[in-house]
């Protein structure tokens, strides 16, 4: 019984401070550079060093305006941080996931990496490079041209010299 | 210098070619002193003065050429004429234009990196960087069919992050893609890699004298240290037989590398002849990093072989170094005892081979995974070692390695790979202790030397303490010394897990022959076996296939084939 009544006592205080919390993890608005308007909870968008600072500042009250992230990128860089609030996830089932969910064409992990840059998201950061790095892997210069499309802007003598100069990196 | 002159006379291209003949100089003068850059720019200067009056003139030119052209025919085909006529002209100028533009570009970020940018540079760039814009705006319509290239546009710090997902090798291969690559160099990890096994092989089998290859390799090294002007290198690793004749190059080297903040230093000074007396063998100055202040707080693995390293030394790259995760120590007899210890040890990978005068080793180690010692009988003494997995215990010559398993004990369980070399000279063959069960166990690799007439069969024990076991490999080097032969019967359990073998010195005789037998009768779900017909000690090292043939034993393929059409197993039977 005393343990009952010590309970109710507190009981009062701990409810609102529950409720203090919900509010505080209320849900933020963020606008889209195409305007679009996305409605998330307060813990996932925090996963953005970008937002979160932004939160710590109390500037988060009205609509966030993300003017370098479309609603495209957007809805999957969501998308990610919702699949990353809970920590305790099982890390087979996590890395299933962050696998699927880089399978993406070019356009759309330039996008995303552009995005977790701006909004500052470690993980995805790390996880598109890595996607991007292991496109580099095993190819030779003109497979990673034809690729990624780059020009190459150097004459054949240029070239040549810098293989001469660096002849660690290409020596089998 | 003014090579533009020229150009004037020739109103439409001319251009392009004086700017190679410009920019071979500016080669030439790259990295060398200010005044030189600074007329080059001059020179730039007035060229687009140049231009801009050419393109007014040109303009002018044409207004004035279309009268005479309209009275002489229909006027408008002649308008279209005229226009199609500017229209290539000023696409013809543009992409000119864009071209220097772009060289200025490249030559404004080359002069930034070596000279200080003055307010006449700043400027210039602005006045450059607009222009550039303005070019691209205009000429960019007409190219959109090109695909686009996003990752180029990426800033530097993502691409560096990016390539810091590769190699040292594979990110600084990128260099030749295009220029905006090659302006990252700077900020790529760098390795120097001299690796002369190929030439010690070569050595080795008297094709070349050590004396003439070794003057070549330190020049070698030597000159590419001097050309290198980097602030950095993350990995430096010389392979060639060196000893402490060539004590103040190496020395050289060490210090290089120290003062380039190394993260993984490789010296393997490997002798080709492995009985070498040992104390000529290259000395590592221990006097460099006795004060702290010279340690090498960046070392994060450091390897030596064939080189004479104290316990002591290697004990203060432990407590200084805080970043050290791998040690391995090869053939060093000024090492006797060596005390790892601390909390706070990163050390993940330890590895002590073949030090003769080696006694002693305490392990205190709380991230230690991987543990080796080949050599004598030593005092093993492991206090904690709760992340080990992978073990290495070898002998040496006819020493046992038993003694270690009970040092080891309590970590045996836990153990996910474990490699053994035992050589034998005794008559009864290998003989393995009874082992606790092994019931992590995934890959076990054994090297035996053993001479004809002895029995492999006391491996089985051994095989069947590892339940799980799901690769075993096995490396044979055949003694070729006549000993009675003795029949030996088995039992034999099935093992289920046992998915590949290899087999790798098969000598196709009796000894080896039944220990294949036994394993392809016992692992019921085999699903491949590798019989590798050359010797052990030339398996990955770079040798010409040709050569490796001369390293088989005499009539090893054909027991081969015969023991694969026998038809014991249903796995696959590859014979290299």
């Amino acid at each position: 019984a005393i343990q009952s009544s010590r309970f109710s006592c507190v009981g009062f205080p701990l409810a609102y401070i529950f409720l203090a919390c919900k509010k505080k993890s209320m849900a933020l608005k963020l606008k889209s550079s195409d305007n679009k308007i996305f409605e998330v909870e307060e813990l996932v968008a925090v996963q953005s060093e970008t937002i979160k600072s932004l939160v710590e500042d109390g500037c988060a009250n009205n609509v966030i305006p993300l003017p370098n992230v479309d609603s495209k990128t957007l809805e999957l860089v969501l998308d990610w941080c919702k699949n990353h609030v809970d920590v305790k996830l099982d890390e087979e089932k996590l890395k299933e996931y962050e696998d699927k969910f880089i399978e993406v064409d070019l356009a759309v992990l330039y996008d995303l990496l552009m995005a977790a840059n701006y909004l500052n998201i470690k993980d995805l950061l790390n996880r598109a490079s890595q996607k991007v790095a292991d496109m580099l892997k095993g190819k030779k210069p003109e497979q990673i041209r034809e690729t990624f499309n780059i020009v190459n802007d150097f004459s054949p003598e240029e070239e040549e010299e810098i293989r001469k100069e660096n002849l660690w990196a290409f020596e089998e | 210098m003014i090579v533009w002159t020229a150009s004037k006379k020739n109103k439409e291209i001319g251009v392009y070619d004086t700017w190679e003949e410009a920019r071979a100089q500016v080669h030439q003068y790259s990295g060398a002193n200010h005044k030189a850059f600074k007329h080059k720019l001059d020179v730039e200067i007035a060229f687009m003065k140049f231009w801009q009056i050419e393109s007014g003139n040109v303009q002018q030119g044409s207004s004035s050429s279309t009268p005479s052209t309209e009275k002489s025919s229909n006027t408008g085909d002649v308008k279209y004429d005229l226009l199609k006529y500017q229209l290539d002209f000023a696409t013809e100028q543009l992409n000119h234009a864009m071209k220097i533009v772009k060289l200025n570009a490249r030559m404004l970020n080359d002069v930034a990196s070596q000279v200080l940018p003055g307010d006449e540079l700043n400027k210039m760039a602005h006045k450059l960087g607009s222009l550039f814009t303005f070019m691209e705006k205009i000429v960019l319509p007409s190219d959109k069919s090109i695909k686009e290239d996003r990752i180029s546009q990426l800033p530097d710090e993502m691409l560096i992050s990016v390539l810091s997902f590769l190699t040292p090798k594979e990110a600084f291969r990128t260099s030749v893609l295009s220029y905006r690559w090659k302006c990252l160099c700077p900020f790529l990890p760098r390795s120097l890699d001299f690796d002369g096994l190929y030439t010690m092989w070569e050595i080795k089998r008297e094709k070349k004298s050590l004396q003439f290859e070794r003057k070549k390799f330190l020049q070698w090294v030597n000159d590419t240290l001097k050309s290198r002007r980097v602030s950095t290198i993350d990995e430096f690793r010389v392979c060639f037989q060196f000893d402490d004749g060539s004590k103040s190059h190496v020395d050289g080297w060490v210090d290089f590398a120290i003062s380039k903040g190394v993260k993984r230093l490789e010296l393997d000074f490997t002798a080709t002849n492995p009985f070498k007396d040992a104390s000529h063998f290259y000395r590592f100055p221990n006097e460099r990093f006795t004060s702290d202040e010279t340690c090498i707080k960046s070392l994060t693995s450091l390897t030596l072989k064939y080189i004479r390293v104290t316990g002591e030394l290697l004990e203060h790259f432990l407590s200084n170094c805080p970043l050290l995760e791998r040690l391995h120590v090869d053939n060093s007899e000024d090492l006797v005892n060596l005390n790892i210890c601390g909390s706070s040890l990163k050390l993940k990978y330890l590895h002590i081979i073949r030090c003769l005068e080696f006694k002693s080793i305490e392990i205190n180690a709380p991230n230690l995974e991987s543990f080796g010692y080949v050599g004598n009988e030593i005092r093993l003494h492991v206090h904690s070692a709760p992340r080990l997995l992978d073990v290495r215990i070898g002998g040496m010559y006819s020493h046992p390695i038993y003694y270690a398993f009970g040092s080891l004990s309590s970590y045996l369980y836990q153990l996910e790979s474990l490699t053994l070399d035992v050589h034998s000279y005794t008559y009864g063959g290998v003989e393995f202790p009874e082992f606790q069960t092994l019931t992590k166990l995934k890959h076990l690799k054994v090297t035996v030397g053993a001479s004809e007439g002895s029995s492999l069969l006391g491996l089985i024990p051994l095989i069947e303490a590892a339940p799980f076991l799901h690769k075993f490999v096995f490396e044979f080097r055949l003694w070729e010394m006549n000993f009675p032969k003795k029949a030996r019967k088995v039992k034999k359990y099935p093992n289920e897990h046992l998915k590949e073998v290899e087999i790798v010195g098969f000598a196709g005789r009796a000894i080896d022959i039944q220990l294949v037998v036994y394993l392809l009768e016992s692992a019921i779900n085999l699903e491949k076996i590798i019989v590798n017909l050359c010797a052990p000690y030339v398996v990955g090292i770079p040798c010409p296939k040709n050569i490796r043939t001369t390293f088989k034993y005499k009539g090893a393929r054909e027991a081969a084939m015969r023991l694969k059409e026998k038809l014991l197993t249903r796995a696959e039977f590859v014979i290299i």
